[in-house]
């Protein structure tokens, strides 16, 4: 594999092509789930990683390496399976027409590319917090490049001090939901 | 104030200048205008020399005829071709081809302010994308050559006042934006971290809200449906 970057981006022109099939109408809905989604676990991260390193060696018998590996697989997993029951089933869509072209393809660009950017970074972010476990799998490729180690810095768990921000723009998007 | 920041104030006023004159004119004519301006000084670039051969040669038959090569006897006139001075020089032929792209360009304006033009020409999101693509356009191709009213001595390919290519044309493009992002990183700089949180925080709600909101007929939707289920429940 490549440079991580090269996976981030895949990841972010991928969702970003299927938000351009869906309409942002139902993206939206998608926006709302993933950024919940990121403070549940930028919430819990810190108990979670505590309670693994209490009990991770007596219990289970890991090593620091190996707990990294279970910890960003499990987070992974989680926010995986989060983003997909945003998409399949029943999903929270926004009601009404999106705006005809020009405007409602670019208004899906951007809010598919925001979506792409919250899952190739929260994914990115999890390698990152545990020593990137990945690269013993072989499916990415260390040291990071100089654009990687930019990207780094503006992972989505490190825009905000806090992970209650996350809740804000989704409060403000439940409340236009339900006003309709 | 950085001189950066000015430039792209600048940038930005211009930019909203044909914004609002391409909504004004809607999206077919200027649709008509972007295509005959770009299409029209590829045209010129790549077959520059053609239309250059083609006004020397008018220039000779005028020649010809002014010595009487359409009379009777047509000998003499002959003659005065190989006398016939060329309307064109090497020396003028940039400026020739730019004066014929502004011919094309101002008949561009003028036959999309015809009736067939302006009937369906709707002011909408596409009209506000060409008039800016127009006006960056006409950037790109004029303000070279008024530069030379501020530094008359530089009149050099790529410098003030010469010839521009497509490169230039796509310079302009990649300039603009390399300023905006510039400028932006300069404002974002000017942010303590925690003040950046703060404000990204601000953009990313009211980016969502503004999209959320620009769904039409939500609310109507929503009482219908409503009144659907209601309907159902009663039955």
């Amino acid at each position: 594999m490549g440079p991580l970057e090269v996976t981030f981006g895949v990841i972010v022109i991928f969702i970003t092509l299927v938000a351009l099939a869906r309409g942002y109408g139902k993206e939206l809905g998608n926006t709302v789930i993933i950024l919940a989604t990121i403070f549940v676990l930028s919430f819990f991260e810190a108990r979670i990683v505590n309670l693994f390193t209490d009990v991770g060696p007596n219990v289970l018998g890991t090593d620091g390496q190996s707990a990294n590996q279970v910890l960003s697989l499990l987070f992974q997993i989680l926010f995986i399976m989060a983003v997909f029951a945003s998409y399949a089933g029943i999903t929270l869509d926004f009601p009404g027409r999106p705006q005809s072209a020009p405007v409602g393809p670019l208004i899906t660009l951007a809010v598919g590319l925001l979506n792409g950017y919250l899952v190739g970074g929260t994914l990115w972010y999890y390698q990152d917090r545990f020593q990137y476990p990945a690269q013993l799998w072989g499916i990415i490729q260390l040291p990071l490049t100089a654009t990687g180690q930019a990207i780094v810095q503006v992972l989505p768990q490190k825009l905000f001090e806090s992970p209650v921000y996350w809740m804000i723009p989704v409060a403000a998007l439940i409340i236009l939901r339900v006003r309709g | 104030m950085t001189e950066q920041l000015e430039i792209l104030i600048t940038l930005l006023i211009y930019t909203l200048f044909f914004a609002w004159i391409g909504y004004q004119r809607g999206s077919k004519r200027e649709a008509v205008v972007a295509i005959v301006a770009l299409g029209g000084w590829v045209v010129i670039q790549a077959g520059g020399d053609l239309l250059v051969r083609i006004a020397n040669l008018g220039g000779k038959f005028m020649a010809f005829v002014r010595a009487g090569g359409l009379g009777e006897n047509p000998d003499a006139a002959f003659g005065a071709l190989g006398d016939a001075p060329q309307w064109v020089t090497a020396d003028q032929r940039d400026e020739f081809l730019f004066i014929i792209w502004v011919i094309i360009l101002v008949l561009a304006y003028v036959v999309s302010n015809l009736k067939p033009f302006v009937k369906g020409s709707k002011s909408d999101g596409w009209a506000i994308i060409l008039g800016i693509f127009n006006g960056l356009l006409f950037a790109a191709i004029l303000l070279p050559k008024l530069a030379t009213l501020v530094s008359p001595a530089s009149t050099g390919v790529g410098q003030p006042g010469g010839p521009v290519g497509l490169g230039g044309i796509f310079g302009v493009f990649t300039s603009g934006l390399g300023l905006v992002r510039g400028s932006l990183g300069d404002v974002w700089g000017v942010f303590e971290p925690a003040q950046r949180s703060l404000l990204l925080l601000i953009l990313l709600t009211v980016f969502l809200l503004l999209a959320a909101s620009t769904l039409k007929g939500s609310s109507k939707k929503t009482s219908s449906a409503e009144k659907r289920s209601g309907a159902n429940g009663a039955a």
